[in-house]
């Protein structure tokens, strides 16, 4: 009934006065008007003025009151003789739940208007990177997480934004901590650049004491500081270093328990303190290399840096590349200087040889070891893949040109310490900023406050950095402004306002040059232009920010965030990398079938998995070359493509421990069919003690089996229990894990693991009996795919518009459906149908 | 108010003790020039902490060791292992059992904080908090009017919906959860000149200004489902700009000089290791409460221990389950103990502020004479949002009188806030859906 409701094809829902009058007012007058009526009102409450209509009524306390009491069993009293019979109460629950969740749609629509929202974080730290041309500041720092939309989980909602005191202060901090970096005065400031090689038989300063064996390197130092460097203090390496075939060979380093290496591997180069060179800029690393693999072994070369003086002060990560070209390439590594922040500490450069997946790889093969070779002298042997370093610089601070190209973009040719320029500049960037050309007034308002500021300020660039971060703060910037007036009809966005919506919602960020000029020609609002822009950024490298930003939202996976597997029950994988890489894999999988513009269908069941070498690792499939996510065919893998077979979808509804079947049906319902189970009552009753000893199932039968607790159970479980054959990993399983613990005479703990069947057999409400979750997969992708389609319609248009959809957008809904319909029903033709589509266009 | 503290008063403390006597530094006992005594001002502070309290059913194993109410009503109640810390305290405290927001009950308990404290229908707009009501009462006397603090560093939760301090137009109130953050914003000095701390503070209003004529441009555009969020903006504008005005009438004032050795806690208790830490870290949070109290640079603090939500889970310090996974251990005969020693450690906490206040006189008596804490949630059995765990410590020379657990079944914790309001002259008969007031709280 719900869906039919929800998918009508216009505007307002009725009120469900059938049921009400067919089953919910009989069971009121039978048992609850005694009490609750005109001639006595205990607790000061009646049933009987209780307003049917609960979605226009004026008596939805009422009636919230009225579920509260009854799903507890609180009402009617339970020695009261006259009591509803357990059906009776479902129909009152189901109905009042349908009823309020109507209500709650209708008395929250906007009429499909929305609220004018302001950016997010993730949008305001992608735009301040790119308006600023800054990487090297944390815009994010101190933006205050956004909330969740409690029915989509979505950040982006307009109703759910808040804006206060924080977002104030931070906006205007990091504003001016980015311009401080992109705008800069006087000459580039003063640094070094180091280079090494290896050079057979050339002497140098290599510290010998640490066992440095070799003298064959060359390491060379051009300063570009006021004052000269004493030879002591020259930048030197520490370490053993070997040369093979005229380069530096680095032996692989391992890692410990905690991810951080600490045994072998690699150069360690130990500059500064130079208190000449600021901290500000980049650190650049540049180093030449070429790999050897051995079998799926592919060596990667990965840079950190670390304070000199103690092994444990902290080791920053500064990049990490695989290396599988024979002939020597150059790999770039930059990080912010400025993170570094203890300018009386000289720094130390690691450059290693690593293998990202050999933790998990050297745990397990110790577990074998352990098992199968008692005899510590055997070993296995083990491959031995090879990183050659042919030379490396380092350069501090960096800059690729000076003035830096942040400089330049903002700047341009104008003079900053002229009142023309100025308003130039500021005619440029502010267009940029909000999104729009700023009229006279706008420019000449700041113009003024430059000039007020240039007073106070030592420079000129100074002044423009204060007064440019103004307009970083101004509402103009932060939100997206699509002006309408109260009781005006839908009208269609201008070019600009659509331009915003557009890039922020494709590429999630400002809209670039090529759409600003789109605007400026005018034909951004026509059908060709539209499209045009729209395939263009969808190509875009940067529409990853779209598909994968959706990929998140729609599957809810910052749930994993909540959720970390226990490694004393899953062995052999390295718990923190694992959970990365399941996330990695759901978004990249949504993003491959969206890019191929594969039917929807496919998100359910591809025949086809995406997977990196650590995914293919976890599965037990042939690893697949290189770092990156690529599609390899489901036959033949012994797992099935599609989302219900995600590990991050099994892990993120799980304890860490534990499958968790409730969680896994609520999402499912939630996120893939737009039909949430309603929220556990108060004081949910706890299972009682003597269920304890059955398995999962059982007690899940035996909670449902309580009359408080089936209505919702019955809806929930079912969806569930096929997931069961599937681990909190993502591996299929035949029975599942549990542990307790035995305590002997000392007082010691011992753990005992045992296994425990599973049940995934399931009989769903409409009646289907499912086994597994190939069934329930075959289920969602039959009769419910209608309703599938439908949820990533509305969804995706959330995500694009910013808001959750109302009744007053079905209309609109249904032609965009219409039209990805008639686009060929593509996931990627549902993007373009909706960006095309007057939903999009109008506000 | 007379402020006669000396600039030059530096008050010792670690953890433990502040060496002056503070009420001859405020002056609040009067002094040698023959000004008479003024009466010390009234403090409030609120602390909670979030996924309910264990409450074990009757003829439990642990009914009597392991339960958050005692489970005797009147004045022959005995403390559970739970309120060990205060023990001390036992008759300078009130229980009150079975009361909540009727109003909040359409949420579930992990869904209503934001109404703990305001009485306000959830999922909806809020309204005034209690602290914000008593602070901006005071507001132009101290330095900070309110103190809102946090133990988790996560960002979610010092933000809407698991705030608990609202201002007057519902808007969340930030909450800190570095107490050296806090120490620094009470008693930290400006290394910079006065007239270049103006000079600053100068700057920052013309910034404001320009913000504040750029959102009017754009809100005069708006229609009015737009303008709810522009308000939003407007309100943060007005409220930066008081906080420069406040910043600025204090820089000629004379401030208290405090040595307390604070710690920095820059991500909460995420940045502690162990159970020393953690403890070590609440109490620089309930030191630097007591330092504002006792300096007068502060009126009220809301201290959120631990926020309604799994994360960080610092349960997990004292070697226990996740804070949720506590609370639904049901099947474990240690269920409630378990629960108990969680509760435990968050009592410990009132007990250490109540200990320190009452060690710091003033006036006639002590700081905590003049303070009421109160302690509780609005979660008190599982997911259950009735019967509100509420703890009433200190606060006699405002008139409440104590060492009772008082019951009030289907009772409204609106009449508890409201009846407590009148110990600061404000009378609110409605504050938070109130109905009447409890006129046990003040008789013997």
């Amino acid at each position: 009934m719900m869906a039919a409701v929800l998918t009508a094809a216009a505007g307002e829902p009725t009120a469900d006065l059938a049921t009400y009058q067919q089953h919910i007012k009989p069971m009121l007058d039978r048992t609850c008007a005694e009490c609750h009526s005109a001639k006595v009102q205990k607790g000061n409450f009646r049933v009987d003025t209780l307003d049917p209509d609960i979605v226009h009524g004026k008596t939805l306390h009422g009636w919230e009151e009225v579920l509260n009491k009854t799903q507890v069993l609180e009402m009617p009293p339970p020695k009261h003789a006259i009591q509803p019979t357990s059906d009776e109460r479902q129909k009152l629950l189901s109905w009042l739940r349908q009823e309020l969740r109507l209500a709650a749609k209708v008395h929250s629509s906007t009429g499909g208007q929305g609220a004018m929202r302001r950016l997010t974080r993730t949008e305001y730290v992608q735009s301040m990177k790119d308006l600023l041309g800054v990487t090297i500041v944390d815009f994010g720092q101190g933006f205050p997480e956004e909330n969740r939309n409690r029915e989509t989980g979505f950040a982006n909602d307009s109703r759910e934004m808040s804006f206060n005191t924080t977002h104030l202060a931070v906006l205007l901090d990091r504003a001016r901590a980015g311009l401080a970096e992109a705008l800069v005065t006087g000459n580039k400031p003063p640094g070094m650049k180091a280079s090494l090689k290896a050079a057979p038989g050339h002497i140098n300063n290599v510290d010998k004491r640490k066992g440095g064996p070799t003298d064959d390197v060359l390491l060379s130092t051009v300063f570009d500081l006021p004052t000269k460097v004493p030879a002591h203090e020259l930048p030197h390496l520490n370490g053993p270093i070997s040369i093979l075939d005229g380069a530096i060979s680095l032996p692989r380093g391992y890692r410990d328990m905690n991810g951080a290496y600490t045994h072998g591997g690699g150069i360690r180069w130990h500059i500064g303190p130079y208190k000449d060179i600021p901290r500000t800029g980049e650190l650049r690393v540049v180093a030449k290399v070429s790999g050897r693999p051995d079998g799926d072994q592919v060596p990667h070369v990965r840079v950190d840096i670390g304070y000199l003086g103690s092994l444990m002060s902290p080791h920053l990560f500064v990049g990490q590349t695989l290396v599988t070209s024979a002939t020597p390439v150059e790999i770039e590594f930059r990080m912010p200087w400025q993170l570094l922040a203890q300018p009386d500490l000289g720094n130390v450069i690691f450059i290693r040889h690593t293998e990202p997946d050999l933790l998990m790889e050297a745990m397990a093969t110790r577990a074998m070891e352990a098992r199968y070779l008692p005899d510590p002298k055997v070993k296995i042997a083990k491959p031995n893949p090879v990183l050659l370093l042919h030379e490396v610089t380092v350069e501090l601070p960096y800059y690729e040109s000076w003035p830096p190209p942040s400089h330049v973009s903002i700047v341009g040719s104008d003079s900053v310490d002229d009142a023309e320029g100025i308003k130039r500049i500021l005619a440029r960037f502010m267009q940029r900023a909000w999104r729009r050309p700023p009229i006279a007034d706008e420019i000449a308002t700041y113009a003024e406050f430059h000039l007020r500021t240039r007073a106070k300020q030592p420079g000129p660039v100074e002044a423009l950095r204060e007064t440019l971060a103004n307009v970083l703060i101004a509402p103009q910037f932060i939100y997206f402004t699509e002006p309408i007036r109260d009781g005006a009809q839908r009208s269609p966005l201008n070019a600009w306002a659509l331009a915003s919506r557009l890039a922020y919602g494709l590429t999630g960020t400002l809209p670039d040059s090529a759409l600003q000029a789109a605007c400026e020609k005018g034909d951004l609002t026509s059908d060709a232009g539209l499209r045009r822009e729209a395939e263009r950024l969808l190509a875009d490298p940067r529409s990853d920010r779209l598909l994968l930003g959706f990929a998140d939202a729609y599957l809810g996976l910052q749930a994993l965030d909540g959720v970390n597997i226990n490694p004393e029950f899953f062995t052999a994988v390295e718990p923190g990398p694992l959970k990365d890489a399941m996330r990695d894999e759901a978004r990249h999988f949504l993003a491959t079938v969206f890019r191929k513009n594969l039917p929807s269908a496919s998100l359910i069941n591809a025949d086809f998995l995406v997977v990196d070498r650590r995914m293919a690792r976890h599965y037990g499939i042939p690893l697949v070359p290189g770092n990156d996510f690529v599609a390899v065919p489901a036959a033949g893998s012994g797992r099935q493509g599609g989302i219900l077979h995600l590990s991050a979808v099994h892990l993120m509804n799980s304890t860490g421990e534990h499958s968790h079947p409730i969680k896994r049906a609520v999402w499912f319902r939630r996120n893939l069919l737009d039909q949430p189970p309603g929220d556990p009552p108060p004081a949910v009753p706890s299972v009682p003690e003597d269920f304890s000893g059955l398995s999962l199932t059982q007690r899940l039968i035996a909670h449902r089996n309580k009359d408080a607790c089936r209505d919702c159970h019955a809806s929930i479980d079912p969806y569930g229990l096929p997931f069961e054959g599937y681990d909190p990993t993502g591996l299929p399983r035949n029975e599942a894990k549990g542990r307790y613990f035995v305590f002997d005479m000392a007082g010691g703990r011992h753990t005992v693991w045992t296994g425990q069947a599973i049940e995934c057999t399931s009989t769903l409400p409409d009646g289907t009996a499912v086994t597994g979750l190939d069934d329930l997969r075959a289920y969602l992708g039959g009769a419910t795919k209608e309703r599938f389609d439908r949820t990533l319609l509305n969804r995706l248009a959330s995500y694009l518009l910013g808001r959750t959809m109302e009744f007053s957008d079905q209309p609109l809904l249904d032609d965009v459906a219409k039209r990805w319909t008639d686009a060929g029903g593509g996931t990627r033709d549902l993007v373009l149908a909706l960006v095309l589509s007057p939903l999009f266009r109008t506000r | 108010m007379t402020f006669r503290i000396d600039r030059r008063t530096v008050l010792k403390s670690a953890a433990a003790t502040i060496a002056l006597p503070l009420l001859d530094a405020m002056g609040w006992a009067g002094d040698a020039a023959g000004n008479g005594p003024v009466k010390p001002p009234a403090r409030f502070v609120s602390m909670n902490y979030g996924v309910g309290v264990p409450l074990p059913p009757p003829g439990h194993a642990h009914r009597d060791t392991w339960s958050w109410f005692p489970t005797q009503t009147g004045r022959d109640y005995v403390l559970s292992e739970i309120h060990r810390a205060l023990a001390p305290f036992r008759d300078r405290l009130t229980f009150i059992s079975g009361t909540d927001h009727h109003l909040a009950r359409i949420a579930d308990g992990h869904s209503c904080t934001a109404q703990w404290l305001t009485g306000a229908r959830p999922f909806g707009k809020n309204s005034i908090s209690i602290d914000s009501l008593i602070a901006d009462r005071t507001a132009q006397e101290v330095f900070q009017p309110s103190l809102v603090l946090t133990g988790s560093g996560s960002p979610e939760n010092t933000n809407q919906p698991r705030a608990r301090t609202f201002d007057a137009r519902g808007q969340a109130v930030p909450a800190q959860c570095d107490p050296r953050k806090t120490f620094e914003l009470l008693f930290g000095r400006d290394a910079k000149s006065i007239e270049r701390q103006r000079a600053v503070l100068a700057q920052e209003h013309s910034v404001l200004d320009l913000n504040l004529s750029q959102a009017k441009a754009l809100y005069a555009q708006l229609g009015s489902t737009d303008r709810q969020n522009m308000d939003q903006h407007l309100e943060a504008i007005r409220a930066s700009e008081k906080n420069l005005i406040r910043a600025e009438s204090w820089l000629d004032k004379p401030r208290p000089t405090v040595d307390a050795k604070v710690d920095a806690w820059t991500s909460g208790y995420g940045t502690c290791k162990d159970r020393v830490q953690l403890e070590r870290f609440y109490a620089n949070h309930v030191e630097t409460i007591a330092l504002a109290f006792a300096t007068d640079s502060s009126r009220t603090a809301q201290f959120t221990l631990m926020p309604e939500s799994n994360h960080g889970s610092p349960s997990s310090l004292l070697g226990l389950m996740d804070n949720h996974g506590i609370s639904h251990d049901s099947g474990n005969p240690d269920y409630y103990k378990n629960w108990g020693l969680w509760a435990q450690c968050m009592s410990d906490q009132v007990g250490l502020l109540a200990k320190r206040l009452s060690e710091l006189k003033e006036g006639d008596g002590t700081v905590l004479d003049h303070t009421i804490i109160l302690f509780g949630s609005q979660t008190s059995d599982v997911h259950w949002n009735r019967n509100y765990p509420t703890l009433l410590v200190g606060g006699e020379k405002l008139g409440l009188k104590h060492g009772r657990h008082l019951r009030y079944p289907d009772g409204n914790f609106g009449n508890v806030l409201a009846t407590l309001l009148t110990c600061y002259g404000i009378d609110e008969p409605r504050f938070a859906n109130a109905d009447g007031k409890i006129a046990e709280l003040f008789t013997a």
